[in-house]
């Protein structure tokens, strides 16, 4: 793509130090992890919208609360691992309650945070789900690579992840 | 999860991840949450574009006379051609790309990517490719990066991308 081309020809300030491209083999794989990250989360999201009508990101914040004890977490905690900001993830909590699988109500601990909680209804619905999604899971991911490979890609994945500023959230 | 679902009769059992699955599994989703996340957060913050804008007027930069059909940059926006069409308009907006139709067949468009969008793409370029050295290229070994490479190709082998719109 692009990048191997630009050198010659973007502008340059004299000062700024030089560019370190990436080389053809990096540039591969790094449009194979792109490939990756724009096709996945995709295809999990069409299985999970056409199977139980659920958003991956819906699903995960089900999967997150019903592993909970008393299946409730704080909407602040749910926000920072769904990197969803808190109004984007009150949005998507707010259509999880209409539907009757989840609720809020004020920490009675502190009553400035907010809960959510997983219903029965959620439970169930969470349940009849997790089969298909996990069958999808397989099918694309944990099947088509020997452990080995799996652990490897998930042990890459952690060290990208180490060093990633999530802090900037919001 | 694993524990609390129930199983119909008549279907075949389902084979639940063993932990050690589940562990890279979170990770790689954890992984496909952030990392995008990050790589847009860069490219908005210092050259006001988003990830996929960037990929589309790259893809352009590299094509001959810099033109490509709507259609072949679809897979870059893992959007219908509608959902492309509204993101390249608003770079079409910004003058960094202009649209129009296919000479050789007027039924098709064309993206072309302006003389503004190189310039821009160009300025972009080199915080953009220092951003993915440091979370990414220089982070992992030669080696486990092409491997990373190989399993996300694998995965991405058995992806039906041909359901979309």
């Amino acid at each position: 793509m692009a990048i191997r081309h630009l050198p010659e020809e973007g502008p340059r300030g004299a000062e700024e130090p030089p560019v370190e491209w990436l080389t053809a083999a990096e540039l591969d794989s790094w449009l194979s992890l792109v490939r990756l990250m724009t096709w996945l989360p995709w295809s999990i999201d069409q299985q999970l919208q056409r199977d139980s009508n659920l958003g991956v990101v819906e699903y995960q914040v089900l999967a997150m609360l019903s592993n909970r004890p008393e299946r409730r977490m704080r909407m602040s905690l749910l926000a920072e691992v769904t990197n969803a900001s808190l109004s984007r993830l009150s949005h998507l909590v707010k259509r999880l309650e209409e539907r009757g699988l989840v609720r809020r109500e004020p920490d009675p601990a502190d009553g400035r945070f907010t809960n959510a909680i997983l219903t029965e209804t959620g439970f169930q619905a969470l349940a009849a789900a997790a089969p298909g999604h996990v069958a999808h899971v397989r099918a694309l991911v944990i099947d088509v690579l020997s452990p080995e490979q799996l652990r490897r890609l998930g042990q890459a994945a952690d060290r990208i992840m180490s060093r990633i500023d999530i802090s900037e959230i919001n | 999860m694993s524990e609390g679902a129930h199983q119909g009769a008549g279907k075949p059992p389902v084979r639940w991840l063993t932990a050690a699955e589940v562990d890279s599994w979170l990770s790689v989703v954890r992984l496909m949450t952030w990392l995008p996340w990050s790589i847009d957060q860069q490219l908005r913050r210092d050259s006001n574009l988003g990830m996929v804008e960037y990929q589309v007027m790259a893809r352009l930069s590299n094509s001959p006379e810099r033109t490509l059909r709507m259609s072949s940059l679809a897979d870059l926006a893992n959007a219908s051609l509608s959902r492309l069409s509204h993101l390249v308009k608003r770079l079409e907006e910004r003058g960094l790309v202009r649209r129009e139709p296919d000479p050789v067949d007027g039924r098709f468009t064309n993206a072309i990517l302006t003389d503004e969008g190189f310039q821009t793409l160009a300025a972009a370029a080199p915080g953009h490719v220092a951003h993915v050295r440091s979370l990414v290229i220089d982070v992992l070994s030669a080696e486990q990066l092409r491997r990373l490479g190989l399993a996300a190709d694998r995965i991405m082998s058995h992806i039906d991308t041909s359901e979309i719109n």
